[in-house]
Parts: C-alpha cells; sequence; structure tokens
C-alpha cells in the first residue's frame, strides 16, 4: 500500500459508520480526506501502525494523530490505547479519544494510560467538525 | 549647759569665735608663706654667690692656662735636644748625663718609666719619686701617653718637694719605655700674686653675700691658698679627699652654733693636661640673719592677731546687743501673754524676723482664744453625748444589767425591770437573782466561773419562769470585770430573750422527723454517708431485699460493715465521687445469696454533697431495675432484628438504585449516538438544500437540529442528574462566598446583555463535596439570572442566615416568581412552571441541587411570590467553623 509523504496522517479508530462518515465529511472540508485512515476496530489499526499481521514488514515510521472512539466491538478502545502507549514504535504518536463517553472512569483511565487529550464527541453538528478542526489544527 | 546661757552670750561668744577663728588663720598662712619666702631667699643668695664662684675662678683658670702655655715652645726645644741626647745613648740610661743636660737647657730632666716611676733625676737632692703613691690620676695619666708620641705640655704647679711652682711638660721617648718629664722653674711663677686673684673671688663674694661668715680655699693637697703654712686637719683632709674622689660638693649643717658650712667643688680638670687644677672652696654660713627676721616676722603677725581677737570681742558684743535686745523684749511680752494676760500687746520687733515672730505669736493667741472655746463647745456636747447614750443603754430592748459576784445589781436598764417586772429602785443594791431550778442554779454558777482573765466573755441560754408560770428563754452574754488582785469584782451581762427561737428549733426537729419518715417511706434503698463511710441516715428499703436489722440501729455505723458484699469496684466508685465531686450513675446485677429474689438489676445513684469546697457527704439511692431492664432486654431483641431487616432491604435497594443508574446512564448514552448522526446528516442535507435555493427545506431542517439540540441538553442533564446521585460525597472545607463569586462571574458570560446586580454577602465555610455544592450555587444562580433576566433592574443577592446552629445559605431574585402552590412540584426532575418557549431549560437543574443537598445530609426549601421574586435556602448538613 502506498503511502502518502504529504504530511500529517489522521488515523481514526471507530466502529460506528455514521461518526465515520461525519468525520470524513468534516475533513474532506478542510481537504485533508486524503490523510485519513479509517479502522473498525482497534487489532487492525494495531497491525497497521505496528506493521504486524497484514501490514507485515511496513510499519509507520512518520507521525499521525490518532483518534480512538472507546466502545467497540473485539477490541476496546482502552485496550488499543494500552497497546499503543506500551509499544516504543507508537508511543510518541498523539492519541485523541474521541468518544461518546464521559464517564469519570473512563476519562481517568485514559489519562492514566497516556492518551493526550479526552474528547467527548459533540451531539451537534457544528460543535462536531469545530471541536475535529481544532484537534487537527493542534 | 549651754541651753541655760543667756542668748547674747552665746551670740558674742558664737560671733568672737569666728571673728577669731577667720583672722588667726589668715595671719597663721601668711606667716607660713613669709617664712618660706625668706628661706627661699637666703637659698637663692647662696647659690647665687655659689655660682659667681665658681664662674669666677674658671675664668681666673683659663687666664693662668694661657700664661702657662707661653712656656710651651721653650720646653719643645728642650725636648728636642732631651730626645737626642736620650736616642745617643742606646737605651742604657747610665750614659745619659741629665745633670749636664739640666745645666744647659735651664731645666730640671726626669726620666720616667712605663710603671710612673722617676728612675732617674737631674736633681740629686731629691728623691726619686713614685707616682702611683703620691698621685694615683697622673700615674694613671703618665702610663696612657709612654705608649704614644709627642708632646704633653702640662699646668704650672707646685713641685712636690721643694714647694716651688714649676711648669712641667711630658715626652714619651720613641721606644716607648720612658716618658721625659722637663720641670722649667722660674722666680716670676712665685709670685703669688696671680694665685691671690682666687682670695680675691672669695672675700669679695663675701662682702656680697651677709650670710657668709668667713670662707677658706683648699688645693688638691690640701694646702690653703693664700696661707701655705697652714696644715689641714685630718677631718678636712678626709673631707676634701672625698669630694675629690665623689666629684661632688658637700654641706655641713652645724646647729650648735647656727651655722652651714659648704664645700664646694670648683672642677678645673683638663684633659690636655696631666696636672688636675680643681679647688674646693669651704664657705661657712651663719644662719642668725634667717633667725632673727623670723624673729621679727613672728613678733609682727602676734601683734596682729591680739589686735585681730580684741576687735573681733568688741564688734560681737556690739551686734549680739542689737539682735538679742528685740528678743529679750519679745520674750517679756510673751512671758505676759503666758501668765494669762491674752489682751497685752507686743512691742514691734525691729528687724523682719522678729517682725515675723511679733506675727506668729499674735497668731498663736487668737489660735489658743478659739481652741479654748471650742474645749468648752465640747465639753458641753460630751455631757450631752453622755446623756444620750444612757437613754440609749435604758431603752434598749436588750436586758442589760451589772451585778456584784454576790448578785448586788449595780446598774439595770429598763428592758430588764421590764423583763422581770420590777423596779429598778428594787434591784439596785439588793441581791437580785432570777427564779430558777437547782440543777439551773448549778449549771449558772458553773458558766461564771468559768470566765477567767484570758477568756473573760461566755454565753449560756438561761430558762426564766415568769410571775405567772410561763416560760421565757433568754441567752446572756456575760463578761466578768477583774480587779487588780485577778478577783472578779462585777459582771456585765447583756440579755437577749430568744424564747421564739427556741420555739422554731422545735418546729425545725419536728421537720426533721418528717423527711425521715418520707425517707423511709421511699421503695428505693437511700444512705448518706461521711468521708469516714459512717452511716448517717438510712432507710428501710434495703430491707426488701437483703435481711437488715431496723435502719435506726445502722446510723454510726460503717457502711462496709452494713453491707458487706460491697466489693472493691463500689469501694472504688465512692473514692471517686469524694476525689471528683461528680455524680456517679451505675448500673450492676446484684446476686443476693439470701433468697428474697435471687438477683436483681439496680441502678445505683452516688450524690456528692458540697460543705466548703470539697465533698463531706454522699446520698445513694439504689433502685430496683430488674423489671426495666427485663423490659430493655425485650426492646433490644426487637431492634436488633428490625435494623437486621432494614440492613438487607437497604442492600436490595441500593442494587436496584445502581442497576437503575447504569440503566440510565447507558440509554442517555447511547441516545446520544443516534442523535449525532442526524443531526450531522441533517446539517450536510440542510448546506445542499441551502446551495440549492430550497427554503422550506432548510427550515424543516433548522427545526430537527433546534429538537436535537434540545434532546442532547436533556440527555446531558439525566446524565449529569444520574451522575450526581452515584458519585461518592467528598468533603473537603469550602469558601462558600469565593465559589459563589466564581460562578456568578461565570454565568454573567450567558447573559451578556443583561446588568444584574448581584450582592454576594460573607459566607460561613461549608463543609461538603466542592464538585457538587458548585452545581447546587450554579443552578440556583442560574435560576435566579434566567427568571429575572428581563426584569427592569434584575437583582440577585447571595446571603445566609442561621437556622438551629447551622448556616442555611439563600439565593433570592426579584423575578418573575410563581405560585408556592407549586413549590413541591419545582424540584421534580423534568418538571417545569414555565413553558419552554418562555424560559428555555429543561427542568432538572433543581432536581440535581436537591438531590445533592439531601445526599448532603441538608435540606433546600424555596419562598416565592408571583411577580416579586423568588428565594431559595438551603443547609449542607456539616458545619465548619464561620467565617
Amino acid at each position: 500500500m502506498a503511502r502518502s509523504d504529504a504530511g500529517l496522517e489522521l488515523i481514526l479508530i471507530e466502529d460506528s459508520q455514521n461518526d465515520i462518515e461525519l468525520f470524513l465529511n468534516v475533513v474532506e472540508w478542510i481537504d485533508m480526506g486524503d490523510q485519513v485512515r479509517v479502522f473498525p476496530d482497534g487489532r487492525e489499526a494495531l497491525e497497521y501502525l505496528l506493521g504486524t499481521g497484514k501490514f507485515e514488514g511496513n510499519a509507520l515510521d512518520y507521525p499521525a494523530v490518532i483518534f480512538l472512539d472507546l466502545k467497540m466491538p473485539l477490541m476496546d478502545g482502552i485496550e488499543v490505547l494500552k497497546a499503543l502507549k506500551e509499544n516504543p514504535r507508537t508511543v510518541t504518536h498523539p492519541v485523541v479519544v474521541f468518544t461518546s463517553s464521559n464517564q469519570d472512569i473512563d476519562v481517568v483511565k485514559s489519562y492514566q494510560l497516556g492518551a493526550n487529550s479526552y474528547v467527548v464527541k459533540p451531539v451537534q453538528f457544528e460543535k462536531f467538525a469545530e471541536t475535529i478542526r481544532e484537534l487537527i489544527n493542534y | 549647759m549651754l541651753e541655760r546661757w543667756k542668748l547674747s552670750r552665746v551670740f558674742s561668744l558664737t560671733i568672737f569665735c569666728i571673728v577669731v577663728f577667720i583672722v588667726s588663720g589668715m595671719i597663721l598662712i601668711n606667716y607660713l608663706f613669709t617664712i618660706e619666702a625668706v628661706k627661699e631667699e637666703t637659698r637663692i643668695l647662696r647659690d647665687h654667690s655659689e655660682q659667681m664662684i665658681n664662674t669666677s675662678f674658671q675664668l681666673i683658670n683659663t687666664g693662668l692656662e694661657i700664661y702657662d702655655n707661653s712656656f710651651n715652645s721653650e720646653m719643645r726645644d728642650g725636648f728636642s735636644l732631651a730626645m737626642e741626647r736620650y736616642n745617643k745613648t742606646g737605651g742604657n740610661l747610665s750614659h745619659m748625663d741629665l745633670q749636664d743636660l739640666s745645666q744647659r737647657l735651664g731645666m730640671e730632666v726626669h726620666l720616667i718609666n712605663r710603671s710612673a716611676v722617676i728612675v732617674k733625676s737631674s736633681n740629686t737632692k731629691t728623691p726619686l719619686l713614685d707616682f702611683n703613691t703620691v698621685y694615683p690620676d697622673f700615674a694613671e695619666f703618665l702610663k696612657t701617653i709612654s705608649t704614644t708620641n709627642g708632646l704633653y705640655p702640662d699646668r704650672i704647679v707646685t713641685d712636690y718637694y721643694t714647694r716651688n711652682l714649676t711648669k712641667y711638660a711630658y715626652m714619651p721617648t720613641p721606644d716607648h719605655q720612658y716618658v721625659i718629664e722637663l720641670a722649667l722653674s722660674r722666680p716670676e711663677f712665685g709670685q703669688e700674686k696671680l694665685r691671690q686673684d682666687y682670695r680675691q673671688v672669695m672675700d669679695q663674694v663675701g662682702a656680697i653675700n651677709p650670710d657668709i661668715d668667713h670662707s677658706r680655699l683648699f688645693r688638691k693637697n690640701f694646702r690653703l691658698v693664700g696661707d701655705a703654712d697652714y696644715n689641714a686637719t685630718i677631718e678636712e683632709r678626709s673631707i676634701i679627699s672625698s669630694i675629690l674622689n665623689d666629684r661632688k660638693s658637700i654641706e655641713f649643717a652645724h646647729p650648735e652654733n647656727g651655722s652651714t658650712v659648704k664645700y664646694l667643688l670648683i672642677d678645673m680638670r683638663n684633659d690636655l693636661y696631666g696636672a688636675d687644677m680643681s679647688l674646693i672652696a669651704e664657705i661657712t654660713y651663719k644662719n642668725q640673719r634667717m633667725q632673727d627676721k623670723l624673729g621679727y616676722l613672728l613678733g609682727y603677725h602676734l601683734i596682729l592677731a591680739t589686735i585681730a581677737i580684741i576687735s573681733g570681742l568688741l564688734l560681737s558684743l556690739q551686734i549680739s546687743r542689737r539682735i538679742t535686745k528685740p528678743i529679750e523684749e519679745l520674750v517679756e511680752d510673751v512671758d505676759r501673754l503666758a501668765d494669762g494676760d491674752l489682751d497685752h500687746s507686743i512691742r514691734t520687733g525691729v528687724t523682719i524676723e522678729l517682725l515675723k515672730l511679733q506675727e506668729s505669736t499674735i497668731r498663736l493667741v487668737s489660735s489658743i482664744r478659739a481652741l479654748v472655746h471650742e474645749l468648752r463647745e465640747e465639753e458641753e456636747k460630751l455631757l450631752q453625748s453622755e446623756e444620750r447614750y444612757r437613754t440609749v443603754v435604758e431603752n434598749q430592748t436588750e436586758l442589760i444589767c451589772r451585778f456584784r459576784p454576790d448578785g448586788n445589781h449595780l446598774f439595770v436598764n429598763e428592758a430588764y425591770c421590764r423583763f422581770f417586772e420590777k423596779s429598778s429602785d428594787e434591784m439596785l443594791g439588793s441581791r437580785f437573782i432570777p427564779r430558777m431550778t437547782r440543777e439551773e442554779r448549778r449549771v449558772m454558777e458553773k458558766h461564771l466561773a468559768s470566765l477567767t482573765s484570758h477568756s473573760p466573755s461566755g454565753t449560756i441560754d438561761q430558762q426564766v419562769r415568769t410571775l405567772d408560770g410561763g416560760i421565757r428563754w433568754v441567752q446572756w452574754n456575760d463578761t466578768a470585770i477583774f480587779g487588780e488582785d485577778g478577783s472578779v469584782t462585777e459582771y456585765l451581762s447583756v440579755g437577749r430573750e430568744i424564747t421564739r427561737l427556741k420555739l422554731l428549733d422545735e418546729s425545725v426537729r419536728a421537720s426533721d422527723m418528717l423527711y425521715r419518715s418520707t425517707i423511709n417511706a421511699m421503695v428505693d434503698g437511700v444512705h448518706v454517708i461521711d468521708r469516714s463511710y459512717t452511716i448517717l441516715l438510712i432507710n428501710n428499703a434495703f430491707q426488701a431485699w437483703i435481711d437488715l436489722p431496723p435502719a435506726e440501729t445502722l446510723v454510726n455505723r460503717n457502711l462496709f460493715d452494713v453491707f458487706p458484699f460491697l466489693d472493691h469496684k463500689i469501694r472504688s466508685e465512692y473514692v471517686e465521687v469524694f476525689e471528683t465531686g461528680r455524680m456517679l450513675i451505675s448500673e450492676e446485677l446484684q446476686i443476693l445469696d439470701n433468697g428474697h429474689k435471687g438477683e436483681i438489676y439496680t441502678e445505683t445513684r452516688k450524690i456528692p454533697i458540697w460543705l466548703d469546697g470539697r465533698v463531706e457527704k454522699i446520698v445513694t439511692i439504689i433502685r430496683d431495675t430488674t423489671d426495666n431492664h427485663q423490659a430493655e432486654l425485650a426492646r433490644k431483641n426487637m431492634n436488633q432484628m428490625l435494623e437486621h431487616e432494614v440492613k438487607t432491604r437497604t442492600q436490595e435497594l441500593e442494587a436496584i438504585v445502581h442497576e437503575l443508574d447504569s440503566f440510565t446512564y447507558t440509554v442517555s448514552h447511547d441516545l446520544r449516538a443516534p442523535l449525532r448522526a442526524i443531526d450531522g446528516f441533517a446539517h450536510i442535507f440542510r448546506l445542499k438544500a441551502e446551495s440549492d435555493h430550497k427554503p422550506e427545506v432548510t427550515y424543516y431542517l433548522g427545526k430537527i437540529h433546534e429538537n436535537i439540540r434540545l434532546m442532547d441538553q436533556l440527555i446531558d442533564d439525566l446524565l449529569n442528574f444520574s451522575r450526581m446521585s452515584r458519585r461518592q460525597i467528598e468533603r473537603t472545607s469550602i469558601d462558600m462566598e469565593a465559589m459563589a463569586n466564581e460562578v456568578v462571574m461565570e454565568l454573567r458570560n450567558l447573559y451578556p446583555l443583561v446588568r444584574f446586580e448581584v450582592t454576594i454577602d460573607e459566607l460561613p465555610t461549608a463543609l461538603g463535596d466542592a464538585l457538587m455544592i458548585r452545581q447546587v450555587l450554579a443552578s440556583l444562580i442560574s435560576n435566579a439570572m434566567k427568571f429575572s433576566q428581563r426584569q427592569h433592574r434584575p437583582k440577585i443577592r447571595v446571603g445566609y442566615t442561621i437556622i438551629d446552629g447551622e448556616p442555611e445559605y439563600f439565593v433570592q431574585d426579584n423575578g418573575i416568581g410563581f405560585d408556592m402552590q407549586y413549590a413541591d412540584k419545582i424540584f421534580d426532575v423534568f418538571h417545569r412552571l414555565h413553558s419552554a418557549g418562555e424560559y428555555e431549560g429543561t427542568g432538572v437543574g433543581l432536581a440535581i441541587a436537591k438531590r445533592i443537598v439531601i445526599r448532603h445530609g441538608g435540606h433546600i426549601r424555596v419562598i416565592s411570590e408571583e411577580g416579586s421574586g423568588t428565594t431559595f435556602f438551603f443547609t449542607v448538613g456539616m458545619v465548619h467553623g464561620t467565617k
């Protein structure tokens, strides 16, 4: 798989088709649609980032911002975060926990595991779009 | 004795003494100074004379020296021939013809060896001289020059043997074996005129200084200048030797003939010459002149002193007369006053002091007059006062009498008479003894006999039988009065009737009986003990529990003897009550072995009784609580059952609440995902519709968006509500005032166009969960803002009141208010009193606030009036200090 060298890669780990579509819609507006890579579950995303499994020998070696949902099948966001922050290859990638949950325990756990930011997805689309834009610019 | 002298004599003596003292002191000082001056003058004159002698001699010597040296060239020529001859001999002196040389030179020639001894001389008549013995100083000089070269001229001096004046000169031989001495003697040397100059100086000085009696001038060789034949005495020789030796002048006083002899050394040595030209002047000073002068001075001063003393005497007599005369006059006048002639006038004095004395005396006289008058008045008053005192004693209600030991009365007052129904005439001077029994009489006599001079007073109660057969009580206070021989001369008795007191005493006894019976009638056991655990009082109630003799027999017995089963614990409880003074209540199970009731539960109260700052007695009340105790046991069992039931129910409830909470959470959480999708897609659709210019579609999509926003808010509030229900309360100290300020600041941003007038009072700190209490304040303040924003001048006040010692905070607004019949509903979830269109909001805020306050153990309430505002009150449950 060819990789774009044109700057930052945005990795969205999200199972909800609706949210994926809305996310893409937002990044397209700011002309960053090409830089987005979506994974519907954590396992595949990990393989991609670490260069294992399907992506054997093709590890990512430039910075990427990871948008991580917490509530996912197979492997949930907390587990993904833990794996990312335990591996020296991926520990430097900034991770934004981008989720519907604003349960205290989730927030605390995310930050404990080394999340760079924790953002609750706004219901209103304008706010949702604004939040994503701000996170990317940041 | 001095005080008996006349004043004039004292004065004159004092003034005389002072004058004599001062004048004689001055004369003495003057005399001493003059003596010193005379002595000084004499001394200066002497020094001056001696200095003159010394200076003149030095001058003469210098002249002689010049004369002496005029022969040096002749001597030098002589030496050149002598040296020539000596050199020719080759050291053998026998080859040297000194006679021939002497003749050719016209001088005597001597050869002196290195030991300062003349070994060969041209003069064969005189023996060879050893300088070491004759002139030891000069011998040293010769030894010194023998090692040098050159000519050493000397002075013209007297030859040791010939006594001729001779000019000497010396020259060491080139081989330093000998010193050649040439001696030139001329007849003109013998003209003593030159040498006589010294004598002349001495005579002149003697003429100038009258103190000098006579003087002589010694040479070194003890001969006198001007009298060559004089032979010095041994004494003079030794004096001169010692002066020459020490090179110092000396002085001898001869008090026997009033003279002083001074031996003055005139040092005229010169290192150039071997001969010492020094002279010693012997000057005899006579002290007579100074003695005469001193005698004259003494006489003069004595005359002066005598004159001074006489004039002092006269002066003092005059002064004392002037001073004492008016005093004597004054004394005379005062004497007349003292004799009683108080109207006699006093002659005027001449000095200020006497005038003052006169004034003082006049004042004294007038004071005495006033005093005499006053004394008379005092006497008058005293008489009146005695009269009054007498009246007081007479009218005293207490019985007063004085009587002799034999019973004879000396004084009785009216009350005494009244009491015994007799007149004073009947009693006075006669033996009166109130009627009493023999026993009473014996007691009374014993009482009177007990009064001693150490304790002369005593009190006794006496029963007096009246004439009509009644009994009255009198308390007597008797005081014995003792004569000089130590026996009682009389008694003073003061009696007070105490009949009523005695009756009262009996009524007290009756009331004592009453309380004893009352205590005995009590079902509870009661006893009173003192600090030694002696029973002072006990009732019969104990007999219901144990076998005891009648209560009366137990009084004064030891508590632990009566109740031997009281154990160590109970004893220590009594000790504790005595020490701490606090009442002690204890419950215990008493097992009684004498079969009355088996075992009983008792409640014992040990009540301390204080007296003078310490516990003196303990009242113990023992109650049989066996019945109560059984009831208590049943109640406890019931309670335990109930508690267990409540616990089980609570656990069940907690589980349900937890399930409900997580259900609420999940539902509201999962509700957000589809909502977000709807809003997102609707938005995208709306953007398309706008670009396609379909305003109707845009409008409806806007409505969808609006509803989704509301739904989102509802879910948020629901989540919040649920979270607040589950959150663990973590209490910390909260600065309520600061928190209210922060919240107001944040909330003002929501209404940028409204100018709220917010007042925040000084608030006490609260002890609560900061996050939650902040939520409460936020809910109430935002509520207040919401409903007052449209008022003309919206006002909000945050303050507190104290209710049951606990701060009750309040948030007050002047908003639209509501009807109080809805006051309960306002805290329900999702309940709104106003339509969403009018005031936005979900209706959860107050529900959350209420839930938080309730969870904190506080309460929340509201007071409102439609149109004039609402006030919410709440407490936080626990108080933590005040600000």
